[in-house]
């Protein structure tokens, strides 16, 4: 079996390999700190730099208020900015890429523990070649939401509640979906209290279990707070979703809004409107891997990534395929699919195929291709 | 009897989040002035819409932005 600090070394070179191709194909589209920053990394980079502000003076903040983006990553941003003294763009790839380290590490102790057939090294080089893979090295909050729920989850298998609860409430504070976790430290509290329900000092047991759900909420509520201090609404980051285009409809008025369209020639114009098929698909795929963790008795892992999907196609379709595929229980689920390829040969085809289309996609990236956004 | 603290400590702790908590969605979701009640969180997406029209922000940006708009709370 091969030991952590081996994987870590490669993972870690790999990072940096395919972060040096990034830039490579970035050159002639302006290098790659005006590249890579597409779509939201400009909210999160002005976060990081300016903060939030009040309504009286959003005209100064975009065409919309930056209220919709959680305060976790800006703020890790904003701490390397100062840290490192480089320009906020490229501390926050810094930040995203030593996050996505740590994703797929902590995605190989999980693999280890949950998927004891798999070899650690093809996760290790699934996690770097999957095609949507190259939004962990972006400027946004994937590899930092990725991290913090395998985190949470291994520090459960531990029974670390509270550590997974500490956890649990950074997620609440990066994205509006860390609140998905709650219900599961809220089965894992359960689970203890029935344990040791015969225990002698219930007393005992009862704080144990309850501190944590006072802890997991935290980062939401905190931000809650900010916002109601700063803008006046506690609830600001969901009402200005109608400014970003999403109003709450639910999942299946937006999947029949998006399979009657039937618009994949829109994918062929980079400037026109997305296709809402193809974000549609996204959905349906990454719905039907739900289903399969959880007829093989994952419920945490289906629960996570069914409610990932359900809760922002509540409202809108599209980032979906983003959201789906940088899910770290589908990329387990894929694979986990790709595991019988044993042979050394397939394995480097495979990994070739898959490093090519990234790049393929990276370009598409670089010039704002709407299927990507 | 430091694990009987341990245990009070914890539990008084719990107690003072959930309830902190508690008061701080009941701020976002009971405010009249800001949400309409509850029901604007996800029940009725007509009611998200108030809020946001009577602080007229209209897309596409700041050049459409009146001269009227209204203040919130904070300013």
């Amino acid at each position: 079996m091969l030991r952590m600090r081996t994987l870590a070394l490669v993972t870690s070179a790999l990072v940096l390999a395919r972060v040096v191709v990034y830039a490579w194909i970035a050159v002639p589209f302006g290098g790659l700190t005006d590249a890579i920053c597409q779509y939201d990394c400009g909210w999160y980079i002005r976060l990081a730099v300016e903060g939030y502000q009040s309504d009286s003076q959003w005209d100064t903040l975009g065409p919309v208020p930056n209220w919709a983006f959680f305060p976790l990553y800006p703020l890790l941003i904003r701490g390397a900015t100062a840290l490192t003294r480089l320009a906020p763009e490229l501390a926050g790839m810094l930040v995203a890429n030593l996050l996505f380290i740590g994703f797929v590490l902590a995605g190989v102790v999980y693999v280890r523990r949950t998927r004891p057939t798999l070899d650690p090294m093809l996760w290790v080089l699934f996690a770097v070649l999957f095609p949507f893979g190259f939004t962990f090295s972006v400027p946004y909050t994937e590899s930092l939401f990725a991290l913090l729920t395998i985190g949470a989850l291994l520090a459960l298998q531990r029974e670390r509640l509270l550590l997974a609860a500490g956890l649990t409430a950074l997620l609440c504070a990066t994205r509006p979906t860390g609140v998905l976790l709650i219900p599961v430290i809220l089965a894992a509290c359960a689970a203890t209290l029935w344990r040791e329900r015969h225990a002698p000092d219930r007393l005992q047991t009862l704080g144990r279990v309850l501190l944590p759900l006072g802890v997991a909420p935290l980062g939401l509520s905190l931000f809650m707070l900010y916002q109601y201090a700063v803008i006046g609404d506690a609830l600001a980051f969901n009402h200005v979703q109608l400014l970003w285009g999403r109003e709450w409809r639910g999942p299946l008025y937006w999947l029949i809004d998006g399979i009657s369209a039937w618009d994949w020639g829109n994918m062929l114009n980079p400037n026109g409107y997305p296709s809402k098929t193809y974000d549609c698909a996204w959905a349906l795929l990454g719905l039907g891997v739900a289903g399969v963790l959880a007829r093989r008795r994952r419920f945490a892992e289906a629960w996570l990534l069914a409610g990932t999907i359900v809760l922002p196609l509540s409202t809108a379709l599209h980032s979906l395929p983003r959201f789906v595929a940088t899910s770290p229980f589908f990329l387990f689920a894929c694979c986990t699919a790709l595991a019988p390829i044993s042979s050394l040969r397939w394995r480097a085809v495979l990994a070739g195929g898959l490093g090519l289309v990234q790049g393929l996609v990276v370009v598409g990236w670089y010039i704002s291709s709407n299927a990507l956004y | 009897m430091h694990s009987v603290l341990r245990a009070y400590w914890r539990l008084a702790a719990a107690t003072v989040l959930i309830v902190a908590q508690a008061a701080i969605l009941a701020l976002g979701l009971l405010d009249p002035h800001v949400s309409k009640g509850y029901r604007s969180l996800f029940i009725d997406h007509t009611m998200m819409k108030v809020p946001y029209e009577d602080h007229t922000f209209i897309w596409p940006g700041p050049d459409t932005v009146p001269e009227t708009a209204v203040p919130t709370k904070s300013s």
